[in-house]
């Protein structure tokens, strides 16, 4: 009925169909994508995570929509490199798939992965762009905020103002080294007098107000912590007010929002944290699920005053929804 | 070119392969565009079912929705007409019960506040006031609730702002608001009822809601404005996108759309009163005819299909054309001569019928050539027979010569002696048209043969006949010794100086019978001997009585077989010896057979 050679043929047939029966009906050779449970480690700067509260609210959203366990770390000393590559080696050993790193310093974190020291997928919320595109970046251009924030102090303050630039005396992070200095870059530009006042916590912060020459005095805070307790010094009722035309920063805490609709804070720069949580955990997982999340991610800088906190457009960003 | 190719090769294709390559591709083409057909309408009905389950998923979460808003106006309506309409602010119990009605409806109300038309706080439950320098009056909803009075405004989402709570968090809310008649004292005046709802209640009720794989619900107000979404945050800071202008422009119903590459099912369903859209979203992708495994499973249905049909097809047109190819063998056979051969009468009626028709056609041409040999054997004879019975013109005229010679010098008994041979000699050539005589007479022939022969010759050789009596009846062809008599004469005595002998002599050896003519003449060389029974063209005396030893050769075998003819042994100066083999066969028998 049917010669040898459609006897083979028949017989490549049917195990071809057998094949199709195995991947259309089994898991031996197509399996289904199983919702496996990342494995996240957030591994930040600072001892405290206040700053962080809008950043872990879209990260949440994240893991939830990636099915991922974000386990978020804050140093035990503020700003210790050493520390932080220490708990990066930690997390990597107790089987984080990816780690989110918002790094105490960037480059040596870029180094390291860039060394192979860090084998597991990276995500660096950091202001440059890597030459080596090893790990996921999130970038904010600090310094690009100083500037902005800068444009805009300019078409507010009086010309004859000085500028404090309020700084913490333990050291500060990169993020409020950048953005310090491309403000005060962009004042003095504009031939404002700058000067670097260090805030030390001795019994809470302290601004020695003697030291104010005459004239009046413009705070720039360097980061959301010192904005914040600059804000409670003003709220005080040892301030001379009369000397001071204003308090800027930058941060979107909503110990900082509160001061701003208070009116103790004149203008402050903000980025999207929700979102860039959000992304932050998403880029992870597509770079475990080897999909794209190499390129970097650049957010953008927005300055509000207290009139715009009920705009729709700010408002969404700086109370992000749960 | 290719036409000639196609053409070329469906030449060389067989009936089986074209039949199952008609059978399969007519059974494919339905099958294939029944399956499409099908895979079509299945979609068609998983679509629709999914339009449904979202219509009925919608419909529940809209009743959720819309209940949760009723109860919310309801409280609204009992603020009003239960505690605040007639009810004097001035005499402070007013708090008492806006408290009482917000403990128990806290899960779901943020705030509950009482503004004069002046934009005074005049109740807050729970206790807060106004941010200082917060003129409420320019609020949008402030305006809208004073200008269209009769109506419960529904505000979208938003944080609310306008209390100093001393709170460090803040709280999305949608706010309803309600124009009211407000007493203090004597005075009745116009305010604003304001409740918070809280967003996290309205969230909650609609985010555990899962539309298949990948489907989603989000609800919009009338102005295009997201109420909720499941990815609202990212939506309203820009970082993803919603086909929100389209959603605008649906009524009720069910819808396909394409958004950013992508087809979706999209349901809609307005939240009464409010005038929201509450939308079910379901992508295309998320449907489970378009996964990967649901179409290998399609695949495979359809190969599988297609393995059953090709045996199914091969087994048919092997029934078909295995009778076929038998009966193309037994054509085969008879093309080839094999005329016997047993024709194949087997498969369908047709093809029995064709194999007899085929059989019956091989007898009948079978039948055919046997009658043409037959004709061609019997054309044979007769022209052998002619030949035969032709008598030398010279012969007859030296006959009658010497007749009229012996009667001119008075010799009338050798010249009655050779009339006499003569008659007999043409009576015996006659002998009624028959071709086998018996031998008796053959001999006899010949002898008159030779009587005449002797007498022309002037009695230059001696011939002798002898012969068994048990020979006489045997059959024998006749005029067959004449010619080779004449041989002998003609080629051996003619010129030969001394006197001449011939013998015929004829004898049975059992179903053998052998009669031979030997003469003393001059004999033959071997090549002679081999020419005189040749194909070659072989010219007789021209004195003889004309016919050939050749033609007697040809004679015998035709009529009695191959196996039967003449032997010739002949050597120069020696003489030649002449030997016809015939069967031996009595000649009443041969006769009553008819066979010859």
């Amino acid at each position: 009925m049917i010669g040898k050679r459609g006897k083979i043929m028949i017989l490549f047939y049917v195990i071809f169909l057998i094949v199709l029966f195995l991947m259309c009906s089994t898991d031996l050779i197509i399996r289904e994508p199983e919702k496996e449970v990342y494995q996240i480690a957030v591994i930040i700067e600072d001892i405290r995570d206040d700053n962080y509260s809008n950043f872990r609210k879209g990260m949440e959203q994240a893991a939830i929509e990636y099915n991922a366990d974000v386990h978020f770390i804050t140093l035990y000393e503020k700003l210790n490199a050493a520390q932080q590559m220490e708990l990066i080696s930690r997390e990597e050993q107790d089987g984080a798939d990816a780690l989110i790193v918002v790094p105490v310093d960037e480059k040596s974190v870029l180094e390291a992965v860039n060394r192979k020291q860090i084998n597991i997928p990276v995500v660096i919320l950091g202001t440059e762009e890597a030459e080596e595109k090893t790990a996921g970046m999130i970038l904010i251009d600090y310094r690009e905020m100083g500037v902005l924030l800068a444009e805009k102090m300019k078409e507010r303050i009086p010309d004859d103002c000085r500028i404090l630039l309020l700084k913490e005396a333990d050291g500060q992070n990169y993020m409020s080294r950048n953005f310090l200095e491309g403000a005060e870059e962009k004042l003095k530009e504009a031939g404002y007098s700058c000067r670097i006042a260090e805030m030390e916590e001795r019994e809470g912060y302290t601004i020695n107000f003697e030291t104010f020459l005459d004239g009046k005095t413009v705070l720039l805070a360097g980061d959301p912590e010192i904005l914040s307790k600059t804000s409670d010094i003003l709220a005080g009722d040892s301030v001379p007010y009369d000397r001071i035309a204003g308090l800027y920063g930058r941060g979107s805490t909503q110990s900082v929002l509160n001061d701003l609709d208070q009116g103790l804070i004149t203008g402050i720069c903000v980025t999207d944290e929700f979102s860039r949580g959000y992304f932050s955990v998403s880029r992870a997982i597509e770079v475990l699920e080897k999909k794209s999340g190499q390129e970097p991610l650049v957010m953008d800088s927005y300055y509000i005053e207290k009139e715009d906190l009920r705009e729709p457009k700010y408002e969404k960003i700086l109370f992000p929804m749960e | 070119m290719d036409k000639q190719l196609g053409s070329r090769f469906w030449k060389k294709v067989s009936i089986r392969y074209t039949i199952f390559v008609y059978f399969t591709v007519s059974a494919l083409v339905p099958m294939l565009l029944g399956g499409v057909a099908l895979y079509a309408q299945m979609s068609r009905q998983l679509t629709a079912a999914v339009q449904e389950e979202s219509q009925a998923v919608l419909s529940q979460v809209n009743r959720s929705v819309d209940s949760y808003l009723r109860t919310i106006m309801k409280l609204s309506d009992s603020l009003y007409y239960g505690v605040i309409k007639n009810a004097d602010l001035s005499a402070g119990t007013v708090n008492d019960q806006i408290t009482l009605l917000y403990d128990n409806n806290k899960d779901s109300i943020a705030n509950i506040a009482l503004l004069s038309k002046n934009g005074e706080l005049l109740e807050a439950v729970p206790a807060a006031r106004l941010k200082t320098g917060l003129d409420v009056t320019k609020e949008e909803w402030f305006g809208n609730t004073l200008e269209r009075t009769d109506n419960l405004h529904f505000t979208t989402p938003h944080v609310q702002s306008i209390f100093d709570n001393n709170e460090q968090q803040y709280k999305w809310v949608i706010t309803l608001t309600r124009a009211v008649e407000i007493t203090q004292g004597t005075s009745t005046e116009q305010g604003i009822l304001l409740i918070d709802i809280s967003y996290s209640s309205l969230q909650q009720m609609l985010e555990d809601i899962t539309l298949g794989n990948q489907g989603y619900l989000y609800m919009i107000s009338s102005d295009g404005e997201l109420i909720y979404h499941p990815k609202m945050q990212l939506i309203e800071t820009g970082q993803m996108q919603e086909n929100i202008d389209m959603a605008m422009t649906y009524r009720d119903g069910s819808y396909q759309e394409e958004y950013e590459g992508e087809n979706r099912e999209v349901s809609v369903k307005s939240v009464g009163y409010t005038g929201w859209k509450l939308l079910s979203v379901t992508p295309e992708k998320g449907l489970s005819l378009s996964n990967l495994k649901m179409r290998l499973f399609v695949a495979f249905v359809a190969a599988a299909f297609l393995l059953v049909l090709v045996l199914i097809n091969a087994f048919i047109s092997s029934r078909i054309t295995n009778p076929i190819q038998e009966l193309e063998k037994s054509v085969n056979a008879i093309e080839a001569g094999e005329l016997d051969t047993e024709v194949y009468t087997g498969g369908s009626y047709e093809i029995r019928h064709l194999g007899r028709s085929i059989g019956d056609m091989a007898k009948r041409i079978k039948a055919l050539m046997q009658d043409i040999v037959v004709e061609h054997e019997s054309k044979r004879k007769s022209e052998f027979d002619t030949l035969q019975s032709q008598i030398n013109p010279h012969f007859l005229y030296n006959t009658l010569d010497i007749i009229v010679w012996m009667i001119e010098n008075e010799r009338r008994q050798e010249a009655v002696k050779v009339v006499t041979a003569l008659a007999r000699f043409f009576r015996i050539s006659l002998s009624k048209g028959k071709s086998i005589i018996t031998v008796r007479d053959e001999l006899e022939h010949v002898r008159n043969y030779l009587t005449i022969q002797q007498m022309r010759f002037k009695n230059k050789f001696i011939y002798e006949i002898h012969a068994d009596e048990d020979v006489m009846d045997l059959a024998c062809l006749k005029l067959m010794l004449q010619p080779l008599v004449e041989n002998a004469i003609y080629h051996g005595m003619e010129f030969m100086d001394g006197d001449g002998e011939i013998h015929v002599w004829a004898k049975r050896e059992g179903d053998n019978l052998w009669i031979e003519v030997h003469d003393n003449g001059l004999g033959m060389t071997a090549e002679q001997t081999e020419n005189l029974l040749s194909e070659k063209p072989h010219v007789s005396s021209r004195r003889g009585s004309g016919i050939g030893v050749k033609n007697v050769n040809e004679r015998i075998r035709l009529y009695f077989g191959e196996a039967y003819g003449l032997t010739i042994w002949s050597e120069p100066d020696e003489g030649t010896a002449i030997r016809c083999h015939l069967p031996a066969e009595i000649y009443t028998e041969t006769m009553e057979k008819g066979q010859i």
